[in-house]
């Protein structure tokens, strides 16, 4: 049975020393990125999640856009995400650096610790992805209109949070391309006319089409508060 | 809150165990100690921090698995550039959209364009920019005779009426507009016309798929059109917009001859004419359809403005039908004119589905039509398959292989 790699098995230790020895070897990387992205995962995902990700980039002069609020750290599955992302760049980036040997056993660095400050450098640019997203479901949700619960008190993260989800959730349930497309034209700040124009519709079906979705997501919101009600 | 919670604006409270991670401690950008980053790294590790989390087999095949995909797949970002307006979506190499973007252009000047194209790109790539292994190409149309094999612009220029503060006129003549976004996004860009770009779309996905002949004609606020024959686009113009079809009475067309296409079906023609023929003031085709809606007067005259849209279309079609012979006319409109169940779809379409009594030969009166409506990204998708075919090699066979195993 072949052996499970893990952290403490010693395999990523061999996987160092043969990188050491003999550079770059393609019949090793399949099993030394699965060694790095676990470990990379624990190392990004555990700073990601705890939000200490922004003191290691200041720290290591790492530019990045910094948050501007509680919100604008990523929790959950969002702090997951990113670190996954991060990892998976920082093992392209790495291979890439391995194949044109552009890193030397005796640069200082374990290979695994350069690994780290790879994925550090693709940090920032996949954070701000995240909060341009971010920013993007709030805008459209203003934009919509629609009813969701605001939250009573805008200092507390938790509430945010369950507003941004609740926000995303109703993007992604937008039913058709030309309604996405209207939600995101009056994000913009046009006109039902000049949006319908654009899209090719008529006017009032666009009016329509924007109020049943309105009503759709009134009834779904207030089912969903009976179905959570004590 | 925890040690751990970060505090708003700033950074996460230290713990007592922590390594000092908030100290500058003197180090200068790129050699700062490893042996410093090791520590911080051996604290995350140790487990001991609140928040480290258990590491799942799923996730670390997910990471792989996206890996490659940043490494090995290629991309194309398609454009379809409208008058002060912008629609772009990332798409894989069998058309999949990704991502989607739209921008409102203050400027038709060409390098403010060219600006916001590149922005829009590094939008949607930027989470594709992590090697030089990826490979990314840009498709861009729009509503001008363009030389593809150069991405050069011969003519692009919109005039829309009663609307010339916010959207004053503009004329691109012989713009080396491919060139321009290449420089500006450092990827290969290929630039087309939009009903071109609106055939290779009908070809890899539509009505296109299963003839091997077949024109297209695009209505929008012009006419456009558009001939796939021999598994490739024409090579040549084909501008149907400017063929004559009311040479008496006809108004002017920006061409010069009277009674183009263009001037009586498109967007801007049948607004004009809608608002001569109602005498009021009408901005667009779709005011122009929702007043055809009324019961009124004004309304029935309207829909003569339709009416007479949709003869001008039978009679290109029907002239196409005897130049060509197609099997298949794809007709691209707005829903407001294609879709039936409107008064001013209805007039129109009854009109551009007689396209046969102009055809001049029985034997090419089987070719049939299909009406079909414009969708809001499909434009730009259209532009992706631009960039595919013309830059990435991607064929429309290449692409459909998956998709016809889907749908079996």
């Amino acid at each position: 049975m072949a052996r499970r790699p893990t952290l403490d098995g010693g395999f990523l230790d061999e996987f160092e020393a043969a990188l050491n020895d003999h550079g770059f070897q393609p019949a090793l990387w399949p099993q030394g990125a699965e060694l790095l992205a676990r470990y990379g995962l624990r190392v990004i995902g555990s700073w990601t999640a705890s939000g200490e990700i922004f003191a290691v980039l200041s720290k290591r002069r790492i530019r990045y856009q910094a948050p501007s609020g509680p919100h604008h750290y990523p929790r959950g599955d969002d702090a997951v995400e990113i670190a996954n992302e991060a990892v998976a760049r920082g093992l392209v980036r790495l291979r890439e650096i391995l194949e044109a040997q552009g890193w030397a056993a005796d640069g200082g660095a374990r290979p695994r610790t350069f690994f780290i400050t790879q994925c550090l450098y693709q940090f920032p640019n996949v954070y701000r992805r995240w909060c341009r997203e971010q920013l993007l479901q709030e805008l459209l949700w203003e934009a919509a209109d629609a009813d969701l619960p605001e939250p009573t008190d805008g200092s507390d993260p938790a509430e945010l949070v369950v507003a941004r989800q609740q926000a995303a959730e109703c993007l992604r349930a937008l039913p058709d391309d030309r309604l996405r497309f209207a939600v995101r034209m009056r994000a913009e700040g046009h006109s039902m006319a000049e949006i319908a124009a654009t899209l090719g519709v008529l006017p009032k079906s666009l009016e329509n089409a924007l109020g049943r979705y309105r009503r759709k997501n009134r009834h779904r919101h207030l089912d969903h508060d009976r179905e959570t009600l004590p | 809150m925890t040690a751990q919670q970060p505090i708003d604006g700033g950074v996460p409270a230290p713990s007592r165990r922590r390594p000092n991670i908030l100290s500058n401690g003197g180090t200068t950008a790129g050699v700062a100690d490893s042996t410093e980053l090791e520590d911080l790294i051996s604290f995350a590790l140790r487990g001991d921090g609140a928040q480290t989390p258990d590491i799942r087999d799923q996730d670390v095949s997910q990471v792989l698995h996206r890996a490659d995909e940043l490494r090995e797949k290629s991309y194309a970002v398609g454009v379809e550039l409208l008058p002060y307006y912008a629609i772009a979506v990332l798409t894989d190499p069998a058309g999949t959209v990704l991502g989607e973007a739209q921008r409102t252009l203050a400027s038709m000047d060409v390098a403010a364009v060219v600006d916001a194209v590149a922005e829009l790109v590094r939008e949607l790539t930027e989470e594709l920019v992590v090697t030089c292994t990826a490979r990314i190409a840009v498709g861009l149309h729009l509503a001008g005779p363009v030389d593809s094999r150069t991405g050069r612009v011969h003519f692009y220029g919109k005039h829309s009426p009663g609307d010339e503060a916010s959207r004053p006129p503009f004329v691109w003549q012989e713009v080396p507009l491919g060139g321009l976004i290449e420089r500006a996004t450092g990827l290969p860009t290929a630039v087309e016309n939009d009903a071109n770009a609106f055939a290779l779309y009908q070809r890899w996905f539509g009505a296109g798929r299963d003839v091997d002949k077949f024109a297209l004609v695009l209505v929008r606020d012009g006419v456009g059109g558009s001939l796939f024959a021999d598994g490739k686009l024409f090579d040549g113009p084909f501008e149907i917009g400017n063929l004559v079809v009311y040479p008496e009475g006809g108004r002017t067309c920006d061409c010069g001859n009277q009674g183009c296409l263009e001037v009586t079906a498109g967007g801007f023609g049948i607004a004009e004419t809608a608002a001569v023929f109602a005498d009021r003031e009408i901005s667009s085709a779709a005011q122009a359809a929702e007043l055809a809606e009324e019961f009124s007067e004004a309304a029935h005259k309207v829909r003569s403005a339709f009416t007479a849209a949709g003869i001008a279309v039978a009679k290109a079609l029907g002239f196409i039908t005897t130049l060509v012979a197609p099997p298949r006319i794809i007709l691209y409109g707005p829903s407001f004119m294609v879709e039936p169940g409107s008064k001013a779809a209805d007039a129109f379409l009854r009109e551009a589905f007689g396209f046969k009594h102009y055809v001049s030969h029985d034997a090419f009166r089987g070719c049939e039509l299909v009406v079909t409506a414009l969708r809001p990204y499909e434009g730009a998708q259209a532009a992706a398959i631009v960039a595919l075919e013309n830059c990435l090699g991607v064929t429309s066979a290449q692409a459909r292989a998956p998709r016809d195993r889907h749908t079996e």
